[in-house]
């Protein structure tokens, strides 16, 4: 066809070729215009191909793009797939540990429980410490298993603590090991004191049997007993001394029964000493028949010494009354009688203080605790009444009293006091004699001074001038008068300080003291006799010295004559120092040093003798009653105090010091009531 | 001496011993106080009156007499021994005049006195007095003096 379609068309072509060939000419420049459009769009169709291969290789670019991020996608992917199993099996792993530490602290705490059952059989210290530890170690495995599940670092933590909870069990296993030792020790000992058990039970089965011949025998002995009870019928006191020998007897049966071992031998020992016993019962009623001779012969001489002793006690002159420990009258003398005027069977049994009644100056009768029996009973101190002091009156019968000093002494036998003796007497008669002294020394005080005190006032108005002036001469005798009257006056003191001490009315009146500035004062009265001799003088005091209990008169009476010592015999010139310290906490000590005299080494001993007054100073011409040391001794001496003094003897210019003490908390009374 | 004061102080003294009563009587005069001497207790409210141009006053008691000199308001103090003539002491002086009460009772009383026992000391410086001396052991220009300042300083 497609031939034909073309012979057709060629056919066509050379006709139209015949037909003109002005009309080819058309067709062929169609056709050109034709070219030159393909030619355009081929030009065209080219620039879009070339602009499509860019796109296309863009395309692709992008394409490889895509595909490399794809690429990496995937390895992220992949990475996070992993990561996520890694965390699954993280999380399997955190699991799994805190199941086994739950399981671990599970364990631990019945470790603990069973630690703390085995232990109970252990010292109670160590099972206490155990169980504590088990305790808190289960709390810890607790806490553990509580936080395990949120807290990492709280797993870590458990971790560290389950590593510690390992060393503990570990430590705790070996203890357990070391109680099982000592448990299966125990078992060991538990044997053995079960073994021992059984042999106490075949001893004690033992024991009894020996008790029950021992009884047997203590029967034999009681028959024996009964035999030499017979033997010594005639004598009750043989028969006494066997029942308690048998006595005797009988206990050291018991004890015998309490020590089984040595049962037996003194069983035997018991045998032999039933024998012995029976032999000694002989011999018992041959000394018993030798004692009654000698009771009856000592009977006899101490009925005789008894006698004696009585007539003895009952003709002294002082009043005598004894009481037995209860303070009941068991003797009164015939001069308590008298002084009483009571018959002693008025009197005998009574008790001391409705036997004898004792009351004060105003016949209050004296407290129980202040009689001085009952003193004696409770103390077991002899104590006196004196006749200084409070006086105690013994009432007559007849209501009348009389002032009486009372010595009572315990009678004391093994340390205990078993009576009293009281001896007494009626001092009416003493009392007035004191009574007398005492007036003597008052009213001799007073005429002695009267005088005195004329001659020291006139002579001092005359040397004062009042009736008008004197003369040199006149001024000089005068002055002789009155120095000399001084001087009486000063010794009459110092006799009459005497006479009061020794009949003893000096009144010590102590009151808070303060020696410091008694001593400044004294000082500042010897000051002129001080300069008139260019004595170098000093005066050094503690601070730490409180108030002293001491009387202020006595007090100054004692410095001043210390000090006026050093001052009268101490040469122009020389040297004093004075000093007050505490010699310890309870005593003041006074010290005057001088560069003095001195006091010859033959004459120390009498320095404090009455009147006395050393060689050396009565050749030089200086007055001195030789009374002061003898006063100031008995003062510091009745306050508590110690005088003593240090110098080199008959050594001129190396002085004397002289050293006074004194209780802090004033004089000591007398122990008597 | 008291010459400061206007009026002239009067000081009643009381002591048995006529040459120390002199002696006192003309120390205190000295000194320049009027003084009224009595040599015992009776006489302290009688004899010595008329010294003073007053006149004796027979007086029975010793209340009366008290009753008199509180009146007289002249006494300024009174220097006073123990042992006196008569059967009453200084003591027995003290305690009536003080119990009177009034004006009397508030003079002062200095005891100047050799019965030095303690025992009297206390009983007088128990009964009120203002001081007490032992005679033989004080000049008498020393206890006017004390007396003197004694006075000055109550008189304040």
């Amino acid at each position: 066809m497609n031939k034909k379609t073309i012979i057709s068309a060629s056919d066509d072509i050379i006709l139209n070729l015949k037909v003109s060939a002005k009309e080819k000419e058309i067709v062929r420049r169609k056709l050109a215009v034709t070219a030159e459009r393909l030619a355009a769009t081929a030009v065209k169709l080219a620039i879009t191909a070339k602009e499509r291969e860019s796109v296309r290789i863009k395309l692709a670019v992008t394409a490889e793009e895509k595909e490399h991020v794809r690429l990496k996608l995937v390895v992220t992917a992949e990475k996070l797939a992993v990561i996520a199993e890694k965390l699954a099996v993280t999380a399997e792993e955190k699991e799994s540990v805190r199941r086994k530490l739950a399981v671990t602290a599970a364990k631990l705490a019945v470790t603990a429980a069973k630690l703390s059952a085995t232990t109970e059989e252990k010292e109670s210290v160590r099972r206490k410490k155990l169980v504590a530890t088990a305790a808190k170690l289960a709390v810890t495995a607790e806490k553990l298993a509580a936080t395990a599940k949120e807290k990492e670092s709280v797993r870590r933590k458990l971790a560290v603590t389950a590593a510690k909870l390992a060393v503990t069990a570990e430590k705790l296993a070996a203890t357990a090991k070391e109680k099982e030792i000592v448990r299966r020790k125990l078992v060991v000992t538990a044997e053995k004191l079960v073994v021992t058990a059984a042999k106490l039970a075949v001893t004690a089965e033992k024991l009894a049997a020996t008790a029950a011949k021992l009884a047997v025998t203590a029967k034999e002995k009681e028959i024996v007993r009964r035999k030499l009870a017979a033997t010594a019928k005639e004598k009750e006191s043989v028969r006494r001394k066997l029942v308690v020998t048998a006595k005797e007897k009988e206990s050291v049966r018991r004890k015998l029964v309490v020590t089984a071992k040595e049962k037996e031998s003194v069983r035997r020992k018991l045998v032999v000493t039933a024998a012995k016993l029976a032999v000694t019962a002989a011999k018992l009623k041959k000394s018993y028949e030798t004692l009654e001779k000698k009771v009856l012969e000592r009977t006899k001489s101490l009925e005789m010494s008894r006698a004696k002793e009585e007539a003895v006690l009952l003709s002294i002159g002082d009043g005598l009354l004894v009481t037995n420990e209860k303070g009941n009258v068991i003797i009164i003398n015939k001069t308590a009688e008298k002084l009483l005027g009571i018959k002693s069977k008025e009197a005998m049994g009574k008790v001391f203080s409705e036997a004898v009644l004792l009351v004060d100056e105003k016949g209050v009768p004296i407290p129980s605790e202040k009689h001085p029996v009952r003193m004696a009973l409770v103390s077991g101190i002899t104590t006196a009444t004196t006749i200084v002091g409070s006086t105690y009156y013994n009432v007559r019968k007849d209501k009348t009293k009389f002032p009486v000093a009372i010595m009572v002494t315990p009678v004391i036998l093994d340390g205990k006091v078993i009576g009293t003796i009281e001896v007494f007497r009626d001092i009416t008669a003493e009392r007035e004699i004191d009574k007398a002294k005492t007036e003597f020394v008052s009213l001799a005080s007073h005429q002695l001074r009267t005088p005195l005190s004329t001659v020291n006032w006139y002579a001092e108005m005359l040397l004062a001038g009042d009736v008008g002036e004197l003369n040199e001469k006149q001024k000089k005798y005068l002055d002789e008068v009155y120095r000399s009257n001084q001087r009486m006056v000063e010794l009459v003191n110092a006799l009459l300080d005497v006479a009061s001490l020794e009949i003893g009315t000096f009144v010590v009146e102590p009151e808070p003291t303060d020696i410091i500035e008694l001593a400044q004062s004294v000082i500042d009265e010897q000051k002129p006799q001080i300069e008139a001799k260019k004595i170098v003088f000093s005066f050094s005091f503690g601070k730490n010295i409180s108030l002293m209990q001491a009387d202020p008169k006595l007090l100054r009476m004692i410095v001043q004559n210390i000090l006026s010592n050093a001052v009268k015999y101490t040469h122009e010139g020389g040297k004093i120092d004075m000093s007050i310290s505490l010699a310890d906490k309870n005593n003041i000590l006074l010290k005057v040093d001088d560069t003095g005299y001195g006091i010859p080494q033959n004459q120390q001993d009498k320095i404090f003798t009455k009147l006395f007054r050393a060689d050396n100073v009565r050749d030089k011409d200086t007055d001195g009653t030789g009374l002061g040391l003898y006063i100031v001794k008995s003062v510091v001496e009745n306050s508590g105090g110690k005088i003593w003094f240090k110098s080199v003897g008959g050594e001129e210019n190396k002085g004397t010091t002289f050293y006074v003490s004194l209780p802090l908390d004033g004089a000591k009374k007398p122990a008597n009531i | 001496m008291s010459n400061k004061s206007v009026k002239k102080q009067t000081i009643l003294v009381i002591e048995d011993e006529k040459p120390l009563l002199e002696a006192i009587n003309d120390k205190l005069e000295k000194s320049g106080f009027g003084v009224i001497a009595a040599r015992s207790v009776e006489q302290a409210f009688n004899a010595n009156i008329a010294k003073n141009g007053l006149g004796v006053i027979n007086v029975r008691s010793i209340e009366q007499a008290l009753n008199y000199l509180e009146s007289l308001e002249r006494v300024d103090a009174i220097w006073l021994d123990h042992h006196l003539l008569g059967k009453e002491d200084g003591l027995d002086f003290v305690k009536k005049f003080k119990a009177n009460g009034g004006r009397w009772s508030k003079i002062p009383v200095f005891v100047v006195s050799n019965a030095a026992s303690p025992k009297t000391v206390k009983s007088y410086v128990d009964s009120g007095v203002s001081k007490y001396y032992v005679k033989s052991d004080h000049r008498l220009d020393e206890i006017i003096k004390d007396i003197q300042s004694f006075l000055d300083h109550s008189a304040k």
